[in-house]
């Protein structure tokens, strides 16, 4: 069973703001990969650039560190950094980001706005009147409805009757 | 309320239909005894009867269509149909504030920026005539395709944030699509239903106008006893040939077609599934639709609801109302000719199960007329393919090499005989009449320049009337072998529909046409000698309609043809020539907002952080199912996505755990092979 660097326990937090040139060359391709992610979520500039700085010296602390721990280690701490965006929740951070221009500030959690939304189910059932579809019955009911206008005919016509 | 103007269509509608049963029956029956003349003296009894009893069929069943074209005829050159207190239009009033209309969108495995772009174009439409605040939308997915599925519910949030309509535009997606669309509808009446006095059902092809929109609601408040209205949605905005030659047609033929059917109807109107709005409590209370017994095809689930709905409707005592004057409603028509015969099939199998509801108590004799009607759409080509062949049995068994060879096609009779003449003239009145009639209205009423002007209209129904009279055996033929295949016990499904213009290829039109052509080559290079030159005359356009059917499939299913005739102002129709706004907020600019996913849906939704978040926030944490999605994050971790089957994305995308767990798992991962099968490298 996978358990990601999430489920193993606290991330490294506090660090200082280092420059981001004195990233290791072999590292290149994992920040690359990280930039990636930064650039798939609409942070403002500020926050971009405090993330990546984050993310630098982050790595920086790692290098010591097996290279398969390094990335999961990296992209927990970049999670950690967008969950302090919006009150500890990384999720939501994502979230809050991605509806920026329509979530109103005041909005705590997200995803539950965006639940919010969603109409309050009030169960009903369907129904149909009983129906009879046997031919049989169809032939019976017309010659009964036929029966039923002769007597009428009869009734308001009564040499009609008498003729017979 | 009910009561009151119920009367008066009532007795006024039983009129009009039993001159319309006069119609179809005299004629018919005439021209029955007149034929009968003949046969007898040629024919043994028991061709003889079976000819005669095809032919009063088929002649009932297109005279039905020509007087229903004649009334529609005579009500447009009127501009009235003089409905007076019945007419549900008059008793338009504004609605009460605190009403709400649901516009449903049933959709299943569909082109979402197609759907979107349709549902935009209603709610700018209505927003631009300030009556949004009665509308809800609902966009209600029984999409199996993990790829449609997150298609259409990134598409939705990015619309909802584009119009800021959370709250006014919802989506839904059931996990398991019992009873196809009707079984979606009614989800959304049980769970929703109590919220809405009445809903606008759409297809995923539909666009309505808010005028038209607005005005349904207006109707309904002021018509209490009213359960479903109507509307004729007009085929537009297709460019193959072979769409662009059935929109020409149904824009030219149709409103005739519809004020006769009206005409005949009118409170016990019909019910096509979508452009129409409904009222839901009864629908809800009375419209449950009936499992047939036995096994499918013709037992079981009913395919075409639609129909059985309005009878349903009428026979709790709502009126349904059909309203083709009301505009403003549109739709759009299969691309190909495949496309139109997979969309035939399942109508084919729908149609055939309503005749087993034919004798259900209490039906409006009106819903009983459009059961065998819409049955015998499909019945008409066995049995002019039996007509067909009891011709050539008729000819064969007297055939007479000496010379006398002729005697039994119909036009050896020549002058001495006028009667076989005399029927095909009749028979050819009733087939193109209603053809011309509706090009002399369009004439008439001025708006000949809407379809290009007088000669390109011209040309337009001659090119088409070519081309209904090449397809026509071809449909003949795929018409039988539906209702044959049913009769088997070989059913189908619905399935996702093709909306998007896309040709025909070679290869696909042979296999599907290929064995026709053959056949219409054997018959058009040897038949001539058996069946003597009038005989064979006679025969001509059918054999060669069977015998041109691949190449027709191909050309017509192409773009660049169906353009070509648009630019020789050709086959147009009036939405061409003044494009509503509604359909011009379906080009791709309008919605180009939209999420663009290249490639992998389920791969984008685990990797793309925002799609992750929104997809994440739209599912439930389904804790029941941790042990299974374990397994599966970890099969998708270890062996790629490309590992999981539908189903099992299906399982993972339905958890949010699984989701958020699966996209930090992604992005946490090292070894190059494993990235790069989600993308990241």
């Amino acid at each position: 069973m996978f358990v990601d660097q999430w489920q193993s326990g606290p991330v490294t937090e506090n660090f200082p703001v280092l420059e981001l040139e004195s990233v290791p060359a072999e590292d290149v391709t994992l920040l690359a990969r990280m930039d990636a992610y930064l650039a798939s979520l609409p942070f403002d500039d500020a926050q971009r650039l405090w993330l990546r700085a984050e993310l630098a010296l982050q790595l920086r602390q790692l290098d010591r560190i097996d290279p398969a721990q390094r990335s999961a280690r990296l992209f927990a701490t970049l999670q950690n950094r967008i969950a302090t965006l919006h009150r500890g929740d990384e999720w939501e951070a994502r979230l809050a980001l991605t509806l920026r221009s329509v979530l109103p500030v005041e909005i705590d959690q997200p995803s539950r706005w965006l639940r919010g939304h969603q109409l309050a189910v009030q169960r009903r059932s369907m129904a149909s009147l009983p129906m009879q579809r046997s031919f049989l019955a169809f032939l019976q009911r017309q010659a009964h409805s036929l029966r039923q206008f002769w007597n009428q005919r009869r009734r308001l016509v009564p040499f009609w009757g008498s003729a017979q | 309320m009910k009561e009151r103007s119920a009367r008066i269509w009532e007795t006024l509608s039983q009129g009009r239909r039993r001159w319309l049963t006069v119609q179809i029956i005299v004629p018919a029956a005439g021209l029955g005894v007149l034929l009968q003349h003949e046969l007898a003296l040629s024919q043994p009894l028991w061709l003889e009867i079976l000819t005669l009893g095809i032919f009063v069929l088929l002649f009932a069943w297109i005279s039905a269509g020509f007087w229903t074209a004649l009334a529609g005829f005579w009500v447009m050159m009127r501009g009235t149909s003089r409905l007076g207190d019945s007419d549900p239009e008059r008793f338009r009033t504004n609605p009460r504030e605190d009403v709400r209309v649901a516009i449903i969108m049933p959709i299943y495995n569909e082109e979402s920026t197609r759907t979107i772009a349709g549902l935009q174009a209603c709610y700018r439409s209505l927003q631009r005539i300030g009556k949004l605040e009665y509308f809800d939308f609902f966009l209600l997915s029984d999409s199996r395709d993990p790829q449609a599925w997150i298609a259409e519910e990134l598409a939705w949030a990015s619309l909802c944030e584009e119009l800021n309509a959370f709250g006014r535009i919802h989506y839904r997606r059931r996990p398991v699509n019992n009873h196809a669309k009707s079984g979606n509808v009614a989800d959304f009446c049980r769970r929703w239903g109590n919220h809405y006095e009445y809903m606008v059902v759409l297809d995923a092809d539909s666009v309505m106008s808010g005028d038209t929109l607005y005005r349904l609601l207006q109707i309904m408040e002021g018509n209490p006893q009213v359960g479903i209205l109507q509307t004729q949605p007009v085929s537009v905005n297709r460019s193959t040939l072979y769409a662009r030659v059935q929109q020409f047609s149904q824009r030219l033929y149709g409103p005739l077609f519809s004020a006769g059917l009206r005409f005949w109807q009118l409170g016990d109107g019909h019910f096509i599934g979508h452009n129409a709005m409904l009222r839901v409590a009864p629908f809800t209370e009375h419209c449950a639709l009936p499992i047939l017994p036995g096994r499918a095809p013709l037992g079981g689930q009913l395919l075409s609801h639609d129909f059985v709905e309005a009878a349903l409707m009428a026979r709790a005592g709502w009126e349904v109302w059909f309203l083709p004057d009301l505009g403003g409603s549109w739709e759009e028509s299969p691309p190909t000719l495949i496309d139109d015969l997979k969309r035939d099939r399942r109508w084919a199998q729908g149609n055939l199960q309503h005749l087993r509801l034919l004798a259900a108590d209490g039906l409006r004799s009106a819903h009983r007329f459009l059961f065998i009607n819409g049955a015998m759409s499909f019945l008409a080509a066995p049995l002019w393919g039996l007509f067909l062949i009891l011709g050539a049995i008729s000819g064969f068994l007297f055939w007479n090499p000496d010379g006398a060879s002729n005697d039994m096609s119909m036009f050896h009779y020549g002058l001495d005989n006028p009667l076989p003449i005399w029927l095909f003239a009749v028979t050819l009145t009733f087939l193109l009449g209603p053809k011309f009639l509706a090009m002399f209205w369009v004439h008439w009423s001025g708006q000949a320049r809407y379809f290009g002007g007088t000669l390109a209209l011209l040309a337009g129904v001659l090119l088409e009337s070519l081309f209904a009279i090449l397809l026509a055996p071809v449909r003949m033929v795929f018409h039988s072998l539906f209702v044959l295949q049913t009769l088997a016990g070989r059913g189908v499904k619905w399935g996702a529909q093709v909306r998007a213009d896309q040709e025909t290829p070679w290869p696909v039109a042979l296999r599907n046409f290929g064995p026709l052509s053959l056949v219409g080559c054997l018959f058009l290079f040897a038949a001539q000698p058996f069946l003597g030159f009038w005989h064979f005359a006679w025969l001509l356009p059918i054999f060669l309609g069977l015998a041109l059917s691949v190449p027709i499939a191909v050309f017509s299913s192409r773009s660049s043809w169906g353009l070509w005739a648009r630019r020789h102002r050709l086959f147009l129709i009036p939405e061409e020539i003044q494009v509503p706004r509604e359909l011009r907020e379906l080009a791709p600019e309008y919605v180009d907002f939209l999420p663009k996913m290249a490639g992998d849906a389920f791969v984008a939704t685990v990797v793309n952080p925002q799609f992750n978040a929104v997809h994440a926030a739209l599912q439930r944490d389904r804790a029941k199912l941790w042990g299974v999605t374990a397994a599966l994050c970890n099969k998708a971790l270890t062996m790629g996505p490309q590992s999981l089957s539908q189903r099992e994305r299906n399982i993972l995308l339905s958890d949010r755990q699984a989701m958020l767990t699966l996209h930090r798992a992604v992005w946490s991962q090292h070894e190059p092979e494993k990235l790069a099968a989600w993308g990241l490298l």
